[in-house]
């Protein structure tokens, strides 16, 4: 059987030894902030010239899923997110770490990465070509409300003070229209500064925003870094796998829906992350733990984005249309070597495609004891490295990760200044999550509405074009369960007196 | 301390792995002797990184060094163009430019660079303008596409990547031939243009040849704006054959950082005219629906300046410039 | 917490960051009036408008005492002011100085720097040794990491 025949060339010595040095080489480049899965998977291209397509598909897919999952390490440990995928994992993880459960959080995240991993690649395996549709049935006014779906977590990140949150929120969202705008050309809210024409970059903003504000306080103390329990030594990894059995449900729901947002182009593991937060906290029976350090935040986000990996290459490779920016850089190496994307890469050239989704599969299941492995040693690294060693080190990783991103060192000063604002800014109650979430989200929801406008205003049926469209009006309903569904709930569940609380 | 010589273990294996992938060692005098960095201000899977990626292989096999390529996105190009000129000027770092990109951006408002500040030494290719549909579109012809936006004023909606891009103009400029008023809707990039064209939320898209050639099996090609038909799409009219006098593209090339020795550009110059001359390199290119063009060094300065006037009117035209 | 709820009227910061947001907004909405095109200037003006009202109805809020405390600002006691500040500018002086003096040089400074900053313990003949060492490995393996192994154009410094 064809199949089977794919499984055996995806396991052959060689493929066996991409997947499990791209997974290693992956999870290290993307526990460093700044550096991301992009910059890696175009580094190695050249190397894949003189390869299989097949056996270069997977040295990539590996390093991609592992640069995805590593992002976590950096977001549990040291509140920043190594790549935007990560950012919800800081909201949980980070409280987790700090609270003396960092190890429990780095397995239950490599736990979550491996199950979200494994179902995007199924999805990959066996619905590519039909699942492909969704990234078509997706246009401007759905972008645009699913934007608005992860603004709506500013809310749930409020802390108990809604409208300076949704300040920060409208702040974070002018940042991001910062420089020559995308797609209309004007260059704005520079104020005639060379160093703001290229806009404020995401990553080196998410850098600023979380990580400067955590070594600011660092510095301030002399206290450890993270809470120390005697506890706190190898995995527990029983214990990881009874919370993640207990979270099945969880883990299953955030899979599919990070496979679903990985099917849309552009849209990305940072709004597939916080979409399966925000869906993990309205069921959960205890959503006022959220943000304080629940296993099932933590859980949600890494299953969600590392099934973003199998999702972002069904439209990648059926329809030629990159899902993120890795999968653009293999789309470009694929070219090179003369694979023609498509459907018919689903039947004509099946063997390349089928061999690379096995290797995928085999590449999330080496995550596994690769990622504990490595887990634990940067989890024993953190808290046992001195201070005056620890600071320095972190702060030095800021900055040459910051200027790696674009090359830039204009970037490095927008960043440390972004994050000196962004610890004030928290000093006076206006936390990170809600600027950050703007900033990420902010030209998605702009370009989607703009377009959006334009189509409408061109029918002549903005209306339509707004709420009268089926995936709209889903998303919207979303929306308003998951901000006003909770309240709702208790207003009918509870007496009066105790919704005041 | 145990944890510490586990760590500089850890860094020494950093160390031993970068050793390891060095390149060969850089003795000959002969340039180049190492490899070069090939700067794209734009980010991956767009028209100006395929073709660095279908140049890297080549370029390579010629001169025994790599191109390495990375990506500065932002600003439509403007971030990595207004700091070329500060990156050093010793031959290992270039970058590539497009038309008409570096003619308006300068144009609009302070971007950081002029025009004539970048010191482009080869064009490349250039792919042509084409009126796009979906293979399934209403619209089989040019005709039947004019004929229905004069009865329906600015309802047909085209997608393109951008505003002030080559695209854009073109959705102008064929508007004016044509007398009639359409719609233009802008997205970030070629590959969103294309999905927004797939998924039905537009009628057409000005894209280029190498949209018709990337999905050939979905999208079909109603006229390019070539001088002659291009060879991977015999079938398809030129504007002109239309009796439209509207022949544009975007041109894409390579500048190097302002104060690069002149032999050493002559050299570069030189290189990437052999990978362009390359029979294998040109049957690739053109499958990709680029069509290739010869611009050395000597004769970009009056390349540009040939092209300037047309974008210019255009863009005004289409209100980008006043 | 429950202290400063009920004393909103002295937290002057609130009406402060307030006048900051609206004084935000306003600079944006007036640098909107330059762009040539709509599409560029609906979405900021728009957002610049919401964060002026909600800065409004935030010190509304405050004026009616309904403010939820905002976390207590006190940098006093046993936290060190200039430590923080101290960070702060030898970060910011990296930024700075990497074009000039290179990133491995700026990098060894800068790291040596914050270490010091953040040096609590009573420098050891040990760690004397131990951490200036470390911190140059840790500089150097990083440095060969991304100029060699992922051939990032690190700045090469003008001033040697």
């Amino acid at each position: 059987m064809a199949a089977l025949e794919n499984l055996i060339a995806a396991l052959s010595p060689l493929n066996f030894l991409l997947a499990l040095g791209g997974v290693i080489a992956g999870t290290v480049i993307g526990s460093l902030p700044g550096l991301t899965a992009t910059m890696a998977v175009a580094v190695l291209v050249p190397i894949t010239f003189s390869m299989e397509p097949a056996s270069a598909l997977i040295l990539m897919g590996a390093i991609y899923t592992g640069a995805i999952y590593g992002g976590a390490y950096s977001a549990i440990l040291l509140n920043t997110p190594g790549t935007p995928s990560a950012i919800a994992t800081t909201f949980d993880g980070y409280p987790m770490a700090k609270n003396g459960d960092g190890d429990l959080a780095m397995t239950l995240a490599c736990i979550a990465s491996v199950c979200g991993g494994l179902v995007g690649a199924a999805f990959l395996l066996v619905l590519a070509p039909p699942l492909a549709g969704v990234a078509l049935a997706f246009g401007p006014v759905e972008y645009f409300w699913l934007a608005v779906f992860g603004l709506s977590l500013i809310a749930a990140l409020s802390e108990g003070h809604l409208i300076k949150a949704l300040m920060g929120g409208c702040l974070g969202l002018l940042l991001s229209a910062i420089g020559v705008a995308e797609v209309s050309a004007d260059i704005r809210l520079t104020f005639g500064s060379q160093v703001l024409i290229g806009g404020i970059e995401t990553v080196s903003a998410l850098i600023g925003l979380y990580c400067v504000p955590v070594l600011i306080d660092l510095v301030a103390t002399p206290d450890k870094h993270l809470k120390v329990t005697s506890e706190s030594k190898g995995i527990r990894l029983k214990e990881a796998l009874a919370i993640s059995w207990r979270g099945k449900f969880n883990l299953m729901r955030s899979s599919v829906i990070g496979t679903m947002v990985g099917i849309l182009p552009g849209a990305g593991g940072s709004i597939a992350g916080l979409v399966a937060y925000s869906e993990a906290r309205r069921t959960a029976k205890n959503p006022e733990k959220f943000g304080k350090g629940a296993p099932e935040g933590v859980q949600a986000t890494e299953s969600a984005n590392n099934a973003t990996v199998g999702g972002g290459f069904i439209p990648t490779l059926v329809l030629g249309i990159p899902g993120t920016p890795p999968d653009a850089v293999i789309l470009g190496a694929l070219l090179v070597q003369g694979v023609k994307v498509g459907p018919n890469l689903f039947t004509s050239e099946s063997s390349i495609v089928y061999t690379f989704i096995w290797g995928l599969f085999l590449a999330t299941i080496l995550m596994l004891p690769v990622g504990l492995i490595i887990g634990r040693y940067a989890y024993s690294s953190i808290i046992a490295i001195p201070k005056a060693l620890l600071v320095p080190t972190v702060a030095f990783m800021t900055l040459i990760g910051t200027y790696s991103i674009r090359n830039s060192t204009s970037d490095v000063a927008i960043m440390v200044i972004l994050g000196s604002i962004g610890w004030v800014l928290g000093r006076f109650g206006f936390t990170a999550s809600p600027i950050v979430l703007g900033l990420i989200l902010g030209s998605i929801a702009e370009q989607g509405f703009v377009q959006a406008w334009t189509i409408g205003a061109a029918a002549e049926n903005l209306i339509g074009m707004f709420f009268g469209r089926p995936i709209s009006l889903a998303i919207i309903a979303m929306i308003v369960i998951s901000l006003f569904g909770p309240s709702l709930v208790r207003l009918f569940s509870r007496s009066p007196k105790e919704t005041v609380q | 301390m145990n944890r510490l010589t586990r760590i500089s273990a850890t860094l020494a294996a950093v160390t031993v792995a970068a050793g390891f992938t060095l390149a060969a060692p850089a003795c000959a005098d002969e340039y180049p002797s190492k490899a070069i960095s090939y700067i794209i201000p734009f980010g991956p899977g767009g028209e100006s990184d395929i073709s660095a990626r279908h140049q890297q292989p080549y370029f390579k096999e010629m001169f025994g060094q790599d191109l390495v390529i990375s990506y500065k996105p932002g600003g439509g190009g403007a971030v990595g163009w207004s700091q070329l000129n500060s990156m050093p000027a010793d031959g290992y770092t270039m970058m590539g430019i497009n038309l008409p990109h570096i003619i308006l951006k300068p144009l609009q408002k302070d971007v950081g660079f002029k025009t004539e500040d970048i010191d482009g030494f080869f064009m490349f290719h250039y792919t042509p303008d084409a009126l796009v549909v979906k293979s399934d579109s209403k619209f089989k012809s040019v005709q039947d596409l004019i004929d229905f936006a004069k009865e329906n004023s600015g309802k047909v909606t085209f997608s393109g990547s951008g505003k002030g891009s080559a695209n854009h103009l073109a959705q102008v400029t064929f508007d004016k031939l044509a007398g009639i008023k359409t719609t233009y809707v802008a997205f970030k990039g070629t590959g969103a243009s294309v999905q927004a064209l797939l998924g039905d939320q537009v009628s057409a898209q000005w894209g280029y040849t190498s949209v018709g050639a990337t999905h050939a099996d979905k999208v079909r090609l109603l006229a390019v704006a070539m001088e002659e038909r291009h060879p991977s799409f015999p079938d398809v009219p030129t504007f002109k054959e239309l009796g439209m006098n509207f022949v544009s593209g975007a041109y894409r090339g390579i500048a190097v950082p302002k104060g690069t020795p002149d032999d050493i550009k002559k050299k570069l110059s030189d290189a990437i005219g052999k990978v362009n001359a390359n029979p294998d390199f040109r049957k690739k290119m053109e499958a990709d629906g680029f069509a290739l063009l010869d611009v050395p060094a000597d004769k970009y300065k009056a390349f540009i300046d040939e092209k300037t006037p047309g974008y210019v009117e255009a863009a005004k035209e289409a209100g980008v410039l006043e | 917490m429950s202290d400063a709820a009920r004393k909103p009227n002295r937290d002057i910061s609130t009406p402060f960051m307030a006048a900051i947001f609206i004084a935000l907004g306003a600079v944006v909405i007036w640098d909107t009036t330059t762009y040539t095109d709509a599409d560029s200037y609906v979405f900021p003006r728009t957002i610049a408008t919401v964060m002026i009202g909600l800065s409004v109805l935030l010190v509304l809020q405050w004026l009616l005492g309904w403010s939820p405390s905002a976390k207590d600002p006190g940098i006093a006691g046993a936290q060190s002011v200039p430590r923080r500040l101290a960070l702060f500018a030898a970060m910011i002086a990296a930024a700075l100085a990497m074009p000039f003096l290179g990133f491995l040089a700026t990098g060894l400074i800068v790291f040596a720097a914050i270490m010091l900053t953040a040096m609590y313990d009573p420098w050891t003949p040990y760690r004397f040794i131990v951490y200036p060492v470390a911190g140059a490995a840790i500089v150097g393996g990083f440095y060969l990491l991304f100029a060699r192994v992922l051939q990032v154009p690190l700045p090469e410094g003008t001033w040697f």
